[in-house]
């Protein structure tokens, strides 16, 4: 089952991320959740 | 928004024990998908309660999605009579996991912890393949998309090392 989750997975997202530092992939947590809010608020704004 | 530094920094400096699992955990091994709070399982010890407490007390953490005005107070005793927590706080969203399915408490996962330094603190975070093994354990089919990043983490990390 996992296997074929597997075969959809980004790998050049993977790699680009092991290439940082832990604090470096928190920090782009974080901002990915900056910008998902912003994307709710836009959404909420069109409503 | 849940401020995953301010969290971070909350719990270390007030010297609670407690290991990072879940979504930032998988973060910290590589992964990239975004998850919204922070999950930690944390030591049942009297001192460890107490710090806990005192850590999250100034963000004033309340039971997530509970109604408003039900009377809640994150105090040693509510967390001796409890076990996992669904907290909201002035910081964000925190799960406190006193055990989990498939790990076990908080001195079961310890030999399975790495020491992390982020932002400015020290703290302890599931390894990869333990991490892997207790989504696999709890079975939940919204986990299958973590876990096949996870073991390409790991197959990705492999390879490297083969290198």
């Amino acid at each position: 089952m996992i296997e074929a989750y597997k075969r959809e997975v980004d790998r050049t997202l993977i790699r680009q991320s092991l290439r940082r530092s832990v604090e470096e992939r928190l920090d782009a947590l974080i901002q990915l959740q900056r910008f998902a809010e912003e994307l709710r608020e836009a959404g909420r704004r069109a409503r | 928004m849940t401020d995953f530094k301010a969290l971070l920094r909350a719990l270390a400096e007030g010297g609670v024990e407690f290991i990072l699992i879940g979504g930032v955990a998988g973060t910290v091994h590589g992964a990239t998908r975004l998850t919204l709070d922070v999950d930690v399982v944390y030591r049942r010890s009297s001192e460890n309660l107490r710090r806990l407490v005192l850590a999250l007390t100034p963000y004033h953490p309340y039971l997530r999605g509970a109604p408003p005005g039900l009377p809640f107070r994150l105090d040693v005793a509510t967390i001796e009579r409890g076990l996992n927590f669904t907290l909201t706080t002035d910081i964000g969203d925190l799960d406190l996991l006193g055990e989990i399915v498939g790990g076990g408490r908080y001195e079961d996962l310890l030999p399975h912890s790495v020491d992390i330094h982020v932002f400015g603190v020290d703290c302890r975070c599931l390894t990869l393949d333990r991490l892997i093994e207790v989504k696999r354990a709890a079975g939940r089919p919204k986990d299958f998309d973590a876990i096949a990043e996870l073991e390409a983490i790991r197959e990705e990390r492999l390879r490297d090392d083969a290198r």
